[in-house]
């Protein structure tokens, strides 16, 4: 992977330009006592480091609502399919929420190419940024592995003193740094050594530990299918979704029809679901396939660490803590979960 | 195609939900011009009686409204609850939980024997509902969607999962992850609002009703983490869902 230097004070100003010429920049910025994703007027309203953002940025690749078809009824019919993207730089993405784009991007192009996705992810320049300390007392991401991207940035940034350290990861990216970039030498990549080590050592020592191996995940929970904790914790749930919601890695959608009430226009639209929702288990007919909440957790958790995992060779847990922070009754939290299926094993 | 005859009702309410048909705008006109509206006071005097589709709004609360409700099922095809007051009698149930006679005396003074004045009751506690509008007042997005959907004869899309879905596609901070927390009922009330109250500040009072499967227990228990008396508990449930099924 190429890497280069860049002044801090220069990538600011270059951003600045692209805002002010009219592109769309979007951002962590401070909400109340945490943090969102939100279009900038300028680089200073970036939050560079925690708090974390409420939720991921995957809706700005997969919105939360996207119409994908219109149609009128007149004399004939007319349907049209609606693939839409703006052109934006995402800034600012931590390792936990690039690699969540990375695994919707595998899963958006298996088999049946999602347009849809596919068009806002083309239009998205990824700038990611590491983090140099734990963004919330939730977050496991070194438990998972995913204090680094794995993929699916154009450019992520290390903060190195006066400069960034910027690892290239495409052609859009090194072009758009072309112009105030310096060449890394042996030095630099020493400092950014040190710099991760250090990380790590914190990472390791304030981040909650994984009890299990990380790619013993799924044989742990294949085997705990019938474990009672899922109902105990199902127990407690409401099935409100929060968990999917705020989720880098949950990808479900619904899909539904509005008429509009001239009754010759219509369009039809995705919307997030998720797994912990009775919608989203109900079928047609009217029956319920997951009835039981505790049912559903164990579904959720097998998705991020154990179906998905086994699958694309991943987890597709990123560790953000998101939905561990979410949850009222504190029950969904995966790294939480695997680490009492782990304990209650007494032949461990 | 014949268009639908479609009429709007009253009961106790303050007919807020029918103000909020009135100002959709222009999709008024659409809607008049997709429907016959035959009855519909806040919008014309002219009183028709023969109609397929029936808006309700307001709760039961006189031995009078019971008579005239089941008039209303017997003429339409479908009955639509309108709003909160007609769904789970919202705000007027508010009165069930106090002495009747007080109530009565409190609000018609020293004549208070003369009225007639009952329980308040949903009006499914009467007739047969077919379809609900929730919400006080109801969302207009829903309504037109509704509206439309069983003009065409499609069962229309009322979610069934929590405000909170809608609060996280928002972004907005959680109200109980805030400095000073406030309670809301947003984890077992019905979604559909796009987390109005919660995305200003507010707290979910509930208006919606709740979903199809309301977790108390745990919600209880979220309460009392943040210190809620059972009184305050029960004031939350009563200020629109004293009624509901489970609330005790
Ligand atoms: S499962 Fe939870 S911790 Fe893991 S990526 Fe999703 S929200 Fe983050
Ligand atoms: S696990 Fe927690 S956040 Fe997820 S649906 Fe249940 S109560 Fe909501």
């Amino acid at each position: 992977m190429k890497s280069y230097l860049v002044s801090k004070g220069d990538f600011l100003e270059l951003i600045d330009g692209m805002i002010e010429n009219g592109k769309e920049v979007v951002a962590p910025v401070k909400q109340e006592n945490q943090a969102n994703f939100k279009r900038i007027k300028s680089t200073k309203d970036i939050l560079w480091s925690g708090p974390q953002t409420v939720i991921s940025p995957k809706g700005f690749v997969f919105p939360q609502e996207e119409e994908l078809i219109e149609y009128e009824v007149e004399d004939g019919i007319w349907v049209g399919s609606k693939v839409e993207a703006k052109s934006t730089v995402l800034l600012g993405i931590h390792p936990c929420d690039i690699n969540g784009i990375a695994l919707l991007d595998k899963v958006f192009a298996e088999k049946n190419l999602d347009e849809n996705y596919l068009k806002k992810r083309e239009s998205a320049t990824i700038i990611g940024v590491e983090c140099l300390t734990p963004c919330s007392p939730e977050s496991f991401c070194y438990r998972k592995g995913s204090v680094l991207p794995w993929d699916g940035f154009d450019l992520f940034l290390t903060d190195v003193g006066d400069d960034f350290f910027v690892e290239v990861g495409s052609e859009a990216g090194k072009t758009l740094i072309s112009g105030i970039s310096r060449k890394t030498i042996q030095s630099d990549a020493k400092k950014l050594k040190k710099i991760r080590e250090k990380r790590d050592n914190l990472f390791a020592k304030k981040q909650r530990k994984l009890k299990p191996k990380l790619e013993e995940l799924p044989k742990l929970l294949k085997e705990n299918y019938d474990s009672p904790i899922w109902d105990e914790r199902g127990a407690k749930c409401f099935g409100c979704g929060s968990c999917n919601m705020v989720c880098p890695t949950c990808y479900c959608f619904d899909v539904r029809d509005c008429v509009e009430i001239n009754l010759k226009k219509g369009s039809r639209s995705r919307f997030w679901d998720g797994c912990m929702l009775t919608d989203f288990t109900r079928i047609a007919s009217g029956e319920i396939f997951r009835e039981e909440r505790g049912a559903r957790l164990r579904h959720r958790t097998n998705r991020k660490d154990f179906y998905l995992f086994e699958k694309w060779g991943r987890t597709f847990c990123t560790g953000c803590g998101r939905c561990g922070k979410a949850c009222l009754t504190k029950i969904v939290d995966p790294l939480d979960i695997e680490n009492e299926l782990y304990g209650r094993k007494g032949r461990r | 195609m014949e268009k639908p005859k479609v009429a709007f009702f009253e009961f106790t309410c303050c007919e807020g939900c029918q103000l909020t048909v009135l100002s959709l705008g222009d999709k008024l006109l659409d809607l008049f011009e997709s429907v016959d509206v035959v009855n519909f006071r806040e919008a014309s005097s002219y009183r028709g009686q023969d109609y397929e589709i029936a808006f309700i709004e307001g709760s039961i609360s006189t031995s009078k409204d019971i008579d005239r409700i089941r008039e209303i099922r017997k003429k339409a095809k479908i009955c639509v609850a309108l709003g909160s007051c007609a769904h789970i009698a919202g705000v007027n149930a508010i009165k069930n939980f106090h002495n009747q006679l007080e109530v009565k005396k409190r609000v018609y003074g020293e004549k208070a024997w003369a009225f007639d004045s009952i329980l308040a009751q949903p009006i499914d506690a009467v007739i047969k509902v077919d379809y609900v509008i929730p919400g006080c007042p109801i969302d207009k997005k829903e309504f037109l969607c509704v509206a439309a959907s069983i003009s065409n004869g499609v069962r229309p899309f009322i979610p069934e999962y929590s405000v909170c879905v809608e609060c996280k596609m928002k972004g907005n901070v959680c109200v109980y992850h805030k400095p000073n927390p406030i309670v809301c009922m947003g984890p077992i009330t019905r979604a559909g609002c796009g987390a109005a109250c919660p995305s200003v500040g507010n707290a979910c009072e509930g208006c919606r009703g709740l979903v199809s499967d309301p977790n108390l227990e745990a919600y209880e228990g979220v309460l009392e983490e943040h210190g809620i008396s059972a009184d305050d508990k029960m004031r939350f449930y009563r200020m629109y869902n004293g009624l509901v099924g489970g609330v005790k």
